[in-house]
């Protein structure tokens, strides 16, 4: 009796026509610098009616079937990929225009040979992630401040829908050919009121960028004060990353002692606040050594106060988190980073506003 | 004459309130143990594991930033050391990155304060410079608690208590159940005499009944209110549970000592100052070297002195009970810096300078700085005083004897007050009246039974005397007297008389040794 590997269907799409006039160009190769996923793959496609380019993102069911047990794992993965797809589809109907679009969606059926079919998601085409972008040994103020603005338009209009992004970080932010920078990877999002596949988890994404309450397990049971307090910790954690290329978590760690960060705490997170705020203090002094316009370190570094507070609830900006009808919410910040970007450009062309 | 706080005045286990940062190196902020919760450690995160592949795969400016951060955050110590090390060496790497990589490589301690504040000619700039920068701290981060305490340090270093208070009362609403908040609040408190209240900070807190840490400091302010603690049996417990390290149970330890020496069971006293003194901090150090005076072998070796950080008080005391008068007053200048706003230090440093050193410059300077937290302490304006008398400066010490309050003056104090007023007389040529208050000093202890201090009265008077003019009959007396105060603890007269010797060249034929 003799053995033969089976061919892996979701890596042999390249030159297919798929049912919806698109036809795959080829794969794209794992990147040495990027974090990918190992359910998924990548191929460039193009529209065969507009010649529109696009990205296609296929499902890979091939390791869940060689798993011991691989039923929960198809299970898992197809649940999970659904729920992508819908989340997408939402963002796409409520034209959320900061978040990566959604173009099409389909499968590849079971071809001869093999019993695994190819879901797949075309999704508009990104130049890369900000990695790409970003010329870390020459900071350019204006491309920081349009990705902070991004960043804050996409999670405001993710929350104005009830979705939660869970997992901003530097990766999942894209740089689109003539287009503002767009937030990608909603797979670890959270709908607010729905069951999703990680909305019993304190935090789905990646834990390197989480808000210290989850490091800590004091994540809030409130909704608002869990996940939307969450996407707000991490966009004040991308201001610090865009100037230093280290994020707030991490910044912080540092100037945390030993025996009261995470790994050694054993007392309450109402405790532990008191030493976390000085640590807020001196990463908000780090970062601002490294930003070599003082007027915008200054403006920035109050920012991070307001959006890294190590504490969930008084999180945000002043005049939504505090009062009667306490909440987060992004939307006051959409306005502050387009003003600090527009006086920033102002200022380098030697102009003021009266 | 000057005066200090006598080796028979009680001390109790006060919380020490320090910096922030010297006070966490301490390990007073340490977590308790809990047997309910224990540290959270994360499970290994499947996005770690994907950038160490990465990383492995290909060692780029990008994965090593990326694996950088997550090895930061999730103590990743191995892979935190060679992607710093990549990021430390690579050309495309970033300032900031290059330089916290230099920080992970090379770890160091660049804060200089505390040897900045050594030189006192500087204190009031830096204090003030670093109230400015705690200020535009707090205008950014106003939930910073441990930032107000800090501030509140600072105000009441420079006698401004009511600014202290303010901030004390914000930290604390700010952060009831912290235990650096609750130790340093209860401080504060103890500071202006609000016991009640410095008790009451400390019950605040939710954890009070299981932190020996806030315990040790109930029963300590307890005591020095004159009263025992209602949780003296909750001490008892907490030591005996086994639970906690013998370092976090220390300065428990050391004040349930003190309580059991007030009650007089040496027995017990002895067995708890020796089980604190185990793994000790400088608190309970000082405590038993207070201690050590009443309860003979206690496990007080010089091992302790040389291993326990802080320790500036102790090795004050115990300098100075050997007589090594420098020493003493260099650890007690370390100990000021250490506690600027406790008059304790700047009373001893005052009373070395001038009593027994007679470095009546550097007196005067402590006693003044001493003064901003505690302006009306009678002890330091009496040393000022003295300090001031002996320098000639007799229109500085006029002024400064003016502030004293003599009417509420105790019968112990009046007999300081009225001695150093003696000599001020005699200083100013007014003889008979400066006899007059020197006599009356040494009456006063004479009514009051205290026999040493009547002749530590003696004493000054005939210094004065003899600094007038030299007598060979008093030189004598004098010399007499040091032997009668001798087995009293006033142990540092010999020198002093000495010194007189030396400065009034007197004849070699005198038998005094």
């Amino acid at each position: 009796m003799s053995t033969s590997t089976q061919p892996n269907p979701a890596l042999l799409l390249a030159g297919k026509k798929l049912n919806n006039d698109w036809q795959v160009i080829d794969l794209i190769p794992k990147n040495p610098d990027g974090t990918g996923g190992n359910f998924s793959h990548s191929y460039n496609v193009e529209n065969l009616i507009t010649g529109e380019r696009a990205f296609l993102k296929a499902l890979d069911f091939s390791k869940a079937f060689k798993d011991v047990d691989p039923v929960p794992l198809i299970n898992k993965l197809t649940g999970l990929f659904q729920f992508e797809q819908d989340v997408l589809e939402r963002c796409r109907d409520k034209r959320l225009s900061r978040i990566i679009n959604l173009i099409d969606s389909g499968m590849v059926p079971a071809e001869e040979g093999t019993i695994i079919p190819v879901p797949y998601l075309i999704l508009e085409l990104a130049a890369g992630d900000i990695y790409q972008q970003l010329d870390f040994s020459k900071i350019s103020h204006a491309v920081n401040l349009r990705i902070l603005h991004s960043v804050s338009v996409a999670l405001f209009q993710l929350h104005n829908n009830g979705i939660a992004h869970q997992d901003v970080k530097p990766s999942n932010v894209l740089v689109v050919e003539n287009k503002p920078h767009k937030l990608g990877d909603l797979g670890r999002a959270d709908l607010r009121g729905e069951t999703t596949p990680y909305g019993l988890m304190a935090f789905a994404g990646d834990l390197s960028y989480a808000a210290p309450e989850v490091h800590y397990k004091a994540v809030s049971s409130d909704w608002v004060f869990k996940r939307i307090a969450s996407d707000a910790y991490q966009l004040g954690s991308m201001i610090v990353f865009l100037y230093t290329q280290l994020n707030m978590t991490a910044i912080m760690k540092m100037h945390i002692a030993p025996e009261h960060n995470w790994t050694n705490w054993t007392q309450t997170y109402r405790e532990v606040l008191p030493y976390l705020y000085v640590a807020l203090e001196q990463s908000v002094e780090f970062f601002k050594e490294f930003v070599d316009d003082k007027e915008l370190a200054e403006k920035l570094g109050d920012l991070l106060f307001q959006l890294c507070d190590p504490d969930p609830n008084k999180r945000g900006h002043p005049k939504t988190i505090t009062g009667k009808n306490k909440t987060i919410s992004l939307e006051r910040y959409n306005t502050i980073f387009d003003r600090i970007l527009k006086d920033y450009e102002m200022k380098t062309l030697g102009l003021k506003f009266n | 004459m000057a005066s200090w706080i006598p080796a028979d005045k009680r001390r109790n286990v006060i919380p020490r309130w320090r910096d922030f940062k010297p006070t966490i190196e301490l390990g007073e902020l340490n977590p308790v143990p809990n047997a309910k919760s224990k540290a959270f450690a994360n499970p290994i995160s499947p996005f770690h594991t994907a950038k160490i592949h990465d990383w492995e795969a290909a060692r780029t400016v990008k994965n090593a930033i990326e694996l950088l951060n997550s090895s930061i955050v999730l103590d990743d110590q191995e892979h935190t050391l060679s992607t710093a090390s990549f990021l430390k060496s690579s050309r495309e790497s970033s300032v900031p990155l290059k330089k916290v990589a230099d920080q992970i490589l090379y770890p160091r301690d660049t804060d200089h304060s505390f040897e900045q504040l050594l030189n006192l000619e500087r204190f009031d700039k830096i204090i003030g410079e670093k109230i400015q920068r705690l200020r535009r701290c707090l205008d950014h981060n106003p939930y910073n608690s441990i930032s107000w305490i800090e501030l509140a340090r600072l105000f009441l270093i420079i006698g401004k208590e009511e600014s202290a208070e303010r901030c004390i009362l914000v930290a604390i609403q700010l952060a009831p159940d912290n235990r650096y908040i609750s130790r340093t609040g209860s401080r504060f408190f103890t500071h202006v005499g609000d016991y009640k209240k410095a008790q009451k900070v400390l019950k605040a807190n939710a954890a009070f009944k299981t932190d020996p840490w806030l315990l040790s400091a109930d029963i300590g302010i307890a005591s020095l209110n004159n009263k025992s603690s209602f949780n003296i049996k909750i001490g008892r417990e907490l030591v005996a549970s086994q639970n906690y390290s013998p370092y976090d149970l220390n300065e428990l330890l050391s004040a349930l000592a003190t309580e059991e020496l007030n009650a007089g069971s040496i027995k017990n006293s002895k067995r708890l100052f020796n089980e604190s003194l185990i793994n000790p901090n400088d608190n309970a150090v000082a405590q038993a070297v207070w201690a050590g005076k009443h309860i003979s072998n206690l496990n007080l070796n010089q091992g302790l002195f040389d291993r326990t950080p802080h320790i500036f008080e102790a090795k004050a005391y115990n300098f100075y009970y050997n007589k090594s008068w420098g020493p003493a007053f260099s650890s007690t200048l370390q100990w000021f810096i250490d506690q600027p706003f406790s008059s304790d230090p700047a009373v001893f440093g005052s009373f070395i300078a001038t009593s027994v050193l007679e470095k009546y410059d550097e007196g005067i300077k402590i006693a003044k700085y001493g003064l901003k937290s505690t302006p009306n302490d009678f002890t330091l304006l009496n040393n000022l005083t003295f300090a001031y008398l002996k320098n000639n400066n007799i229109k500085e010490a006029q002024q400064t004897i003016a502030k004293i309050h003599a009417e509420s003056l105790n019968d112990h104090q009046r007999v300081f007050y009225l001695a150093t007023k003696g000599l001020l007389y005699y200083k100013l040529g007014q003889i008979e009246a400066g006899e007059t208050a020197y006599n009356e000093s040494s009456n006063l202890a004479g009514r009051t039974k205290n026999k040493k201090l009547q002749l530590l009265a003696d004493f000054h008077h005939l210094i004065a005397k003899v600094e007038l003019e030299k007598s060979e009959q008093n030189l004598l007396k004098l010399d007499h007297l040091v032997k009668e105060l001798e087995p009293m603890n006033e142990i540092y007269l010999q020198d002093v008389l000495n010194n007189l010797i030396k400065k009034l060249d007197a004849p070699k034929t005198l038998n005094i040794k």
